[in-house]
């Protein structure tokens, strides 16, 4: 059981390494360490437009929402492992190779999550918040308070992810339906009886009503809930092999009307067919957009002066570039290479889906303006919403190429990626401070866009494929 | 005689590792060209510069007198490939990818040519499984049929017959002599000796990324030169 533990720490070390580099992975705690540790002199230095419960609900969603991540890479993310290395060759994985069960196994990788992610994230946001009460004393209890609720707080995301993942591989609509019907609660609660449910959120609850009692249950229902996941997990779930009868590149059918190009053809076939993608889709679209929404809400009213339509608009549009992304998960450019077919012919195919796929945002953003009752800031937070889409999408297209799920891991990549898009953002989120009239300006970003994807194209056709 | 492929000093350099050096190559129209040598030896190097998949680190080529610097998009049009590595696709059916590839070539009327592949290689029952569910070697099958779906003047074989049953390697074997007898040429790449004693016409021999070997497969029948003996006697030099 050690053995095993060691073993996946290893792995689970030398796979972030190699991604982003030792140094740069090494640092990582350290960097978190100071961000906390000057987190609170800048919180100190505002502690009077920005309250303690906000900044606390804060800090206690991003360690929910990391462990959900968390947690959802650790099952799903074997689906993106199979697509690209054919088959996962991470320890987990191998359990049939190996003599212990796959119940054992998966125990000892969940511990080694909670292990390794309070060692990477926890520890080191912890050691800052209690090297800065050093300086401006905090209370010990209440250091004591907040560490608990953010440790209980990761926690629960990641149980939570688990728990979930183990429903969608067993009953991927049930999961679906529970998951919207959760959503949709969340809203209609939250609508139309106006109560504020981030109060409810439990790490909170927790930390407001700081006893024995709710400590102990809360931890009881992280265990029986991963107990739960465990038992019933099922690793190498068996998929049945399904004989397609349709040939969809040689009978006309009604797809042929709308869509010319074969390569956004067999993009919609792929998302059709390996359905874990679609939930895939789904979870990685509502879930970033509800925790957009949620810190957006937050952060404005640390800056009333902001107008939050279209700061989430700016949001939202650099997040749907990461459809994208998405698109390009399917294949690698060297199962065509041996073909007559140049890298930018592909690269344009999936510009052309991820247009096709987007036309959903528009209407996103419709049905909330409609909420927000704001009908007047429609066409301004569209023009947002699409420009940053679009120049998002260049940004990603340039740096990355047909490769962006691997490439965004490179810390220079990654870097720039933040370099071409915050100021931008940041500039945008200034005008519609201070100049509003002039946020129609963001349209210029789209033929400097057209440009930029003409330029990537050519360097992406002229560089050489590497292989992954 | 008239040359298909032409090289002039190809070399290609990844960080320090050499995988080809100096690399003086032809081969004429007509011939079922073997190159020889053991793995990492430069093979599949090779042929990704000659199709241009890789761009060479210095030298130049030419086939079908085409350059494979300046077009790579117009040689792959011209040739077929099967390749080492890649595979199919996997949420298209093993049909679908043949239309698919028909579709990408702008080959008509493929139905018959791609009846003839399922039947030839005998797997009509895989017609219609997802490509992530085929095994290795019906995959293999695919990629044969792929590469000649539009009956290309020059075929690139990276190493093709491994995961075949011995039933499927005698008719691709028996397809690749005949189709050179019809006036096309193959480039076929192996470690495998007997296959190219049989087929080829011509080998060569590359260890460590450099050409140690050349000779006709006749010339060595009337010398009475093994291919095993001779490959073991120069590679272990
Ligand atoms: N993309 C690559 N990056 C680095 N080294 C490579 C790459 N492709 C091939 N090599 C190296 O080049 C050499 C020749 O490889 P290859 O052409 O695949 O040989 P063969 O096909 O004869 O087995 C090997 O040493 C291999 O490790
Ligand atoms: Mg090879």
């Amino acid at each position: 059981m050690m053995h095993l533990l060691k073993a996946m720490m290893k792995e689970e070390w030398r796979m972030h390494s190699t991604m982003f580099g030792n140094l740069m992975f090494s640092l990582f705690p350290l960097l978190i360490f100071i961000f906390t540790f000057l987190g609170n002199f800048l919180y100190h230095l505002l502690s009077n437009i920005i309250s303690f419960k906000n900044s606390l609900l804060t800090v206690l969603l991003f360690f929910f929402f990391f462990g959900l991540s968390v947690g959802s890479f650790g099952l799903l993310g074997r689906e993106v492992m199979n697509r690209r290395f054919g088959q996962a060759s991470l320890v987990a994985y191998s359990s049939r190779a190996l003599p212990i069960s796959e119940k054992k196994i998966f125990t000892v990788f969940f511990i080694k999550d909670v292990i390794y992610y309070f060692l990477f994230w926890i520890l080191p946001f912890s050691l800052g918040i209690s090297l800065y009460s050093f300086v401006n004393s905090i209370h010990l209890f209440l250091l004591f308070k907040i560490i608990t609720s953010v440790s209980i707080s990761f926690l629960l995301g990641l149980t939570l992810s688990f728990l979930l993942s183990t429903i969608y591989v067993h009953h991927e609509k049930l999961a679906m339906y529970s998951f919207f019907f959760l959503v949709i609660t969340i809203i209609f609660l939250n609508n139309f009886f106006n109560i504020d449910l981030l109060i409810y959120f439990l790490p909170f609850t927790i930390f407001n009503n700081f006893n024995f009692l709710n400590i102990t249950t809360m931890i009881i229902f992280i265990i029986i809930s991963t107990i739960i996941s465990i038992s019933f997990l099922k690793v190498d779930y068996h998929q049945d092999i399904k004989i397609q009868n349709k040939n969809y590149f040689k009978e006309k059918n009604i797809i042929d009307n709308v869509i010319k190009n074969i390569f956004v053809k067999k993009d919609f076939i792929d998302m059709k067919r390996s359905r874990v993608s679609y939930g895939k889709l789904i979870f990685a679209f509502i879930f970033p957009l509800i925790f957009i929404w949620i810190i957006l809400k937050i952060f404005i009213t640390f800056f009333p002066f902001l107008n939050f339509i279209f700061l989430f608009s700016i949001f939202f549009g650099m997040m749907s570039s990461t459809i994208y992304n998405f698109l390009t998960e399917f294949e690698l450019f060297s199962n065509y290479s041996f073909l007559p077919i140049k890298v930018s012919t592909i690269i344009l195919s999936k510009i052309k889906s991820y247009f096709i796929i987007n036309l959903i945002s528009p209407l996103i953003l419709l049905l909330i303006i409609i909420k927000l009752e704001q009908i007047s800031s429609f066409i301004i937070s569209l023009l947002l919403l699409i420009s940053f889409s679009i120049y998002g999408l260049t940004t990603t297209i340039f740096l990355t190429g047909l490769h962006p799920n691997i490439l965004l891991y490179n810390t220079k990549v990654f870097l720039l990626y933040i370099i071409y898009n915050l100021p931008v953002m940041l500039l945008f989120l200034f005008i519609s401070a201070f100049f509003p009239n002039y946020l129609c300006l963001c349209i210029l970003m789209i033929p400097f866009s057209i440009i930029f994807i003409r330029i990537s194209l050519k360097k992406w056709d002229n560089k050489q494929e590497i292989g992954f | 005689m008239k040359k298909i492929i032409e090289t002039k000093k190809l070399s290609k350099h990844y960080g320090n590792v050499v995988a080809i050096n100096n690399i003086n190559l032809d081969v004429s129209f007509g011939e079922l060209f073997g190159l020889l040598g053991p793995n990492g030896s430069g093979k599949t190097t090779i042929i990704k510069i000659l199709t241009g998949q890789v761009k060479p680190t210095t030298g130049t080529g030419k086939i079908l007198g085409m350059n494979i610097l300046e077009n790579p998009i117009e040689i792959r049009k011209n040739v077929g490939i099967i390749p080492e590595q890649e595979t199919p696709p996997s949420f298209l059916t093993a049909e679908e990818y043949l239309y698919f590839v028909a579709k990408i070539r702008k080959i008509d009327n493929v139905d018959k040519k791609i009846d003839f592949w399922f039947d030839f290689l005998n797997f009509k029952d895989r017609k219609k499984f997802l490509c992530k569910d085929l095994s290795r070697g019906t995959r293999q099958k695919l990629m044969v049929a792929q590469a000649f779906l539009h009956e290309p003047k020059l075929a690139f074989i990276d190493e093709p017959l491994i995961n075949l049953d011995p039933i499927i390697q005698r008719k691709v074997k028996d397809y690749f002599i005949k189709y050179v007898k019809e006036g096309n040429t193959i480039f076929f790449s192996s470690h495998v000796l007997e296959i190219a004693q049989e087929i080829c016409t011509r080998v060569s021999i590359i260890e460590k990324g450099n050409l140690i070997y050349d000779g006709k497969i006749n010339d060595m029948k009337k010398n009475k030169i093994n291919l095993e003996k001779l490959f073991l006697k120069r590679v272990q030099q």
